[in-house]
């Protein structure tokens, strides 16, 4: 094998290489017109489109977050007033033999259980439920805002419990005067009043 | 990896430092990329000129006779639109032969499947049916091998100019030609002399 010829057609030539180089002359390249060009080449830019994503992702995002925050503030600040609400509170069954205890109590089927004395079947025991009405305290307020009144709520007491309310209102005033004193002190007041009263 | 292709990597590495003979030829190409770049039209057609039979050869290893002219020019098309993104304004023939590699990889991609016609149909040439034939056993050689035989038998390129288009170490392309002809003569029953 004449590896010259092979590399560069020098030397003595290889019979077996010529008959395939002269056999596939006819594939070979034909030269021809290069191809009609587009009128200008337009550089492919890179930074406009991605500063154009950069933006309307920052846009969207503000975009998302002022929704957000704007569901929020309304969803905390329409909030629906309950009329009435009732919840159902489940006594438990010490509760119920505690009750039992105090007085005899009539079941569904006219028995009566005596006083001191439990069920003796607790798994047939029942499960009291005792409604509860709770009065929604934004409906109240409402209510006082539109009329313009405040009812205060008439609290009945007790002798000793009024004693105590007196005694606490008592406390009360005496540490208010002592802080007014202690305040004019700070602020100079008394040394005001007594060159008044000199003055007079 | 095949091995001629590990033998090109390492004398890749060998080549190196060697002196370039064609660095006046390379050095003239960048100038035509340039003038491109600038938007000289007839510095294109040079380019053209200078490696269209390599791009054409690459084409031919790959896809139908037929359908290689119409590589070619999409080839250069494609070139002439993306020719500002070329870094290495040296390495124009190794981005023109990649850019034609990956063409016909798309051309078989996209193709429709499609029966060749039966010999009796394709004419009684019989020197056209010889050729066919060297090209159909070049064409199962491996991917180096056959490359770089399509260059040196078809377009009739030396073992140089097929370094200087392609971007391959002369060395390389020494080991693909000697192999690839070797397996090339066993396939169409040549004795070795």
């Amino acid at each position: 094998m004449k590896e010259d010829y092979l590399w560069d057609k020098t030397g003595a030539v290889d019979p077996e290489i010529e008959r395939l180089e002269n056999a596939l002359a006819v594939f070979r390249y034909q030269e021809t017109e290069p191809p009609a060009l587009p009128a200008k080449i337009i550089p492919f830019e890179r930074k406009t489109p991605r500063g154009f994503f950069r933006l309307a992702f920052a846009f969207a995002a503000c975009a998302a977050f002022v929704i957000v925050s704007l569901s929020v503030l309304f969803q905390f600040s329409g909030k629906k007033i309950e009329v009435a609400k009732v919840s159902t509170e489940t006594i438990a069954p010490q509760a119920v033999e505690k009750v039992l205890d105090q007085a005899p109590v009539k079941n569904t089927d006219d028995f009566i259980v005596e006083r001191g004395k439990s069920l003796k079947q607790p798994a047939e025991r029942k499960i009291i439920k005792v409604s509860k009405v709770v009065q929604p305290v934004a409906r109240q307020n409402k209510l006082i805002a539109q009329n313009g009144e405040v009812k205060k709520p008439t609290v009945i007491l007790t002798k000793e419990e009024k004693f105590a309310y007196d005694q606490l209102m008592l406390a009360l005033s005496v540490t208010s005067s002592t802080f007014k004193k202690v305040k004019d002190k700070v602020e100079g007041v008394e040394e005001k009043n007594a060159v008044l009263e000199n003055r007079r | 990896m095949p091995e001629s292709e590990m033998t090109g990597n390492l004398f890749l590495f060998s080549n190196a430092a060697a002196p370039v003979p064609a660095t006046e030829k390379v050095k003239a190409e960048a100038r035509l990329v340039e003038r491109v770049c600038a938007g000289d039209e007839e510095a294109f057609n040079e380019i053209y000129k200078i490696f269209a039979p390599m791009v054409h050869g690459i084409i031919l290893a790959r896809v139908p006779r037929d359908e290689a002219d119409d590589i070619v020019q999409e080839v250069f098309l494609a070139a002439y639109k993306n020719l500002h993104t070329l870094r290495d304004k040296n390495a124009v023939g190794a981005w023109l032969a990649m850019i034609a590699r990956n063409r016909t990889t798309e051309f078989y991609r996209q193709a429709k499947p499609t029966e060749e016609l039966p010999e009796e149909l394709r004419g009684k040439d019989n020197s056209k049916a010889e050729a066919r034939e060297i090209l159909t056993a070049i064409r199962a050689l491996p991917e180096t091998y056959r490359e770089t035989l399509v260059l040196r038998l078809v377009e009739g390129m030396t073992g140089q100019e097929i370094a200087e288009r392609t971007g391959l170490t002369p060395e390389s392309v020494r080991v693909n030609l000697h192999r690839g002809m070797k397996i090339l003569r066993q396939k169409l029953g040549i004795a070795e002399k």
